[in-house]
């Protein structure tokens, strides 16, 4: 159950500065951009209304904790099914990914969620690694993690060119 | 004698089903990445194809087309280069990590 919420952005910003909260949801006019928040009981995953004509604060909420953790749970999944896959899985002596990719590849993903990057895909590739997307376009850039611990950023532009590819271990890494 | 592949020739790149490889309906640019040291992207022919069995199994890939003018376009060469047992293999030429993404986001599943 929501509580409290509204469109009219007047009586948003009177609400400003209360939080309100049932067991299932709350709603936060603290933040400066008000949303609300709720939990699904049976699917177990968290929701966010954001109220019109407002921008939302993901971290004065402390909500980006919520949705960096069901963004992990997600992805980190996906990877653990990579570890399935056996050697030559594509033909052409394609080895599977290793321990040491697959851990690597949890560990890089936690720091794009952390960065704000929603990863939500995971892909092998035919050398051993595995390659890192989002669910949609908009952030235009793939990330590739390398057998041998370099990862490469490869940035495109809005017609699929490739405009920019950086490599480094993940200890000096950049996110563009 | 080397088939000499036009722009018009649909070229078919095997797509792996397990893990799939496709994503709200996309493939992803991972299926059309060379790896270090290949001399280019392994595709068939379509023309020269004379049953599908002959280069996939439908159980483990699905298959996609690309038309050869866009790999062209983009300045690399596509050649003719049969395999023991298949006849309709062809080559996307050189590293096509730069173009994979166009390639994935051009081709079509057609099975």
């Amino acid at each position: 159950m929501i509580t409290e919420t509204t469109t009219n952005p007047i009586k948003a910003k009177k609400l400003r500065g209360r939080t309100t909260a049932s067991k299932q949801s709350d709603t936060y006019f603290r933040s400066p951009k008000p949303f609300v928040f709720w939990y699904n009981d049976y699917t177990s995953i968290p929701s966010v209304h954001i109220i019109p004509n407002f921008e939302i604060n993901f971290e004065s909420a402390g909500l980006r904790i919520y949705a960096n953790e069901t963004l992990k749970s997600n992805i980190f999944g996906k990877i653990d099914e990579l570890s399935q896959l056996n050697d030559n899985w594509d033909g052409e002596n394609s080895p599977a990914p290793s321990k040491e990719t697959i851990e690597l590849s949890k560990q890089f993903s936690n720091l794009l969620i952390c960065k704000g990057i929603p990863v939500s895909f995971c892909y092998p590739l035919r050398n051993g690694g595995i390659q890192l997307e989002t669910s949609d376009d908009s952030h235009n850039t793939e990330y590739e993690i390398h057998p041998d611990g370099r990862i490469h950023q490869l940035l495109y532009d809005a017609e699929y060119n490739l405009i920019a590819t950086t490599t480094s271990p993940i200890s000096e890494f950049e996110i563009a | 004698m080397a088939y000499q592949i036009e722009p018009s020739d649909r070229l078919l790149r095997r797509i792996p089903k397990k893990p799939s490889h496709i994503n709200n309906g996309r493939i992803t640019s991972a299926c059309f990445k060379t790896r270090d040291g290949e001399d280019g992207l392994s595709v068939d022919i379509e023309n020269l194809v004379s049953t599908l069995p002959e280069i996939y199994s439908s159980e483990t890939h699905r298959l996609a087309a690309i038309m050869a003018q866009l790999p062209m376009d983009e300045g690399y060469d596509c050649q003719h280069d049969p395999v023991e047992g298949n006849y309709s293999h062809a080559l996307i030429v050189g590293n096509t990590r730069p173009i994979a993404k166009k390639l994935a986001r051009a081709c079509e599943l057609i099975d």
